[in-house]
């Protein structure tokens, strides 16, 4: 019962797990001693602010937010087109499907050194943000469209369904909830690749690049201060997304 | 004058002899009922005449258009009754007359989920003669179409079929569902 009431008090689940985990940190902070290898949360959190009120932040954040975003639009949007064709075209699916696990399994980093060297360092976050969403957004449509009911499109068939009407009807409820897991995937997994390529490659106005500079000048509230906002936009795009896909929901129940 | 022709067919399941060298001529009017026991081949043989499986011998000639009602409901996800009918017929097309052909006029806008079984059969049944009739079919096939829904219902959605004047081919277990036919067909094993 207990249990129960504390789970389901909101307040309580942000705050305990926050508290708990900054007492930790700065208990860390306080044994090692040296803002330069662990700054205290207080000086983090000052840094932060300082950040927050620059020009600079809000179009280095904004500027991260979009490369990384469109990047992974299309790279999902390619997963989903080429789930669609793999599924349909056994041939397709021969020749593509290696290459998109070889992709899945090269290490980031590597991949951003050989893009960087095919394309200018300006869109290379993006590409890799695309390249890392492609094959995971491929993997889940292609299971949703392997898992339709194979009774349902004989049936689709027998009463001479439209192909559109038999995407809208059979595959869209089939594939949706893998869709949306796989965009759950995606959105952190662009996020984590999109920021390590503006760290290698440091295009300007990119939060990756202040991070890096972070680093190289020995500024470790402002690493942490700016590894902070990259958790926060992540975060913030996650709910977007998903606010989004919830109306949408609400909407498609409404119109059936 | 036959609506449907069947020579010398043989079928099989694997290994399983599901019909050897069957026959079976039918006339092009009225409504035909295939009886028999649970794994004698109703569905096997309803299927092969809508040309859903192929014979390894033997031929079936049959009207091109045909309209089919699986043994299974087969409804689509997240629609309402009113949705499953229209899903199959042109836009603009009244629905109206075929739900309450088997009585769900008042369940238009109701989602499949909340139906029971014998609703659920009814909803399949009233899609697959709106199509038939809509799209000019020259042969319903039922497979099973009166699982679940009670003998009294059972002989008003007949009427309705009946003055649809397409030729009807269904199988049923219970007797009281294979009296309403006009012709009775005893499948063995």
């Amino acid at each position: 019962m207990k249990t129960s009431t504390l789970r389901n008090n909101w307040v309580l689940r942000i705050l305990l797990p926050t508290v708990f985990w900054l007492a930790i940190w700065q208990i860390a902070a306080t044994i090692v001693g040296q803002e330069l290898l662990i700054p205290t949360p207080v000086a983090v959190l000052k840094r932060f602010c300082e950040l927050v009120v620059t020009t600079d932040f809000w179009i280095a954040a904004g500027m991260s937010l979009l490369r990384i975003f469109v990047g992974a639009f299309l790279g999902g949007l390619l997963g989903i087109i080429l789930a669609a064709t793999t599924c349909r075209f056994s041939v397709v699916d021969m020749i593509v499907s290696p290459a998109l696990r070889v992709i899945r399994a090269i290490p980031v980093a590597s991949f951003i050194i050989l893009v960087l060297l095919w394309i200018r360092k300006g869109a290379v976050p993006a590409v890799i943000s695309g390249l890392m969403v492609m094959p995971v957004m491929w993997e889940s449509v292609s299971v949703g469209i392997e898992s339709v009911d194979r009774e349902l499109l004989e049936m689709a068939d027998c009463y001479d369904m439209g192909w559109l009407a038999k995407i809208r009807r059979i595959y869209m409820p089939s594939v949706k909830p893998n869709l949306i897991g796989g965009i759950r995937n995606c959105v952190g997994l662009a996020w984590k690749s999109g920021v390590a390529a503006e760290v290698l490659c440091l295009p300007k106005n990119a939060v990756g690049s202040q991070v890096y500079y972070s680093k190289i000048y020995l500024e470790t509230p402002s690493l942490f201060a700016w590894t902070i906002t990259v958790v926060i936009l992540s975060l913030v795009l996650e709910k977007l997304i998903f606010l989004i896909l919830r109306d949408r929901k609400a909407g498609d129940s409404l119109e059936n | 004058m036959t609506v449907l022709k069947i020579e010398n067919i043989t079928f099989c399941y694997g290994e399983k002899v599901v019909f050897e060298n069957f026959s079976l001529d039918l006339p092009d009017d009225g409504i035909i009922a295939i009886s028999g026991e649970s794994g004698c081949g109703k569905t096997t043989l309803l299927r092969l005449i809508a040309g859903l499986e192929k014979p390894q011998s033997g031929s079936i000639e049959s009207p091109g258009s045909i309209a089919f009602m699986f043994q299974e409901n087969r409804l689509l996800p997240s629609l309402d009754v009113s949705g499953q009918l229209e899903a199959v017929l042109s836009k603009g097309t009244d629905i109206t007359k075929y739900l309450k052909s088997v009585e769900l006029e008042d369940e238009t806008h109701t989602q499949i989920e909340k139906l029971s079984g014998g609703m659920k059969r009814r909803v399949s049944l009233a899609r697959c003669l709106a199509f038939a009739e809509v799209c000019h079919k020259s042969l319903i096939l039922l497979d099973e179409p009166f699982t679940g829904i009670d003998s009294e219902r059972v002989m008003r959605i007949m009427e309705f079929i009946r003055a649809l004047k397409i030729p009807v081919i269904y199988s049923a277990h219970d007797k009281e569902a294979l009296e309403l036919a006009d012709i009775k067909i005893a499948v063995r094993n």
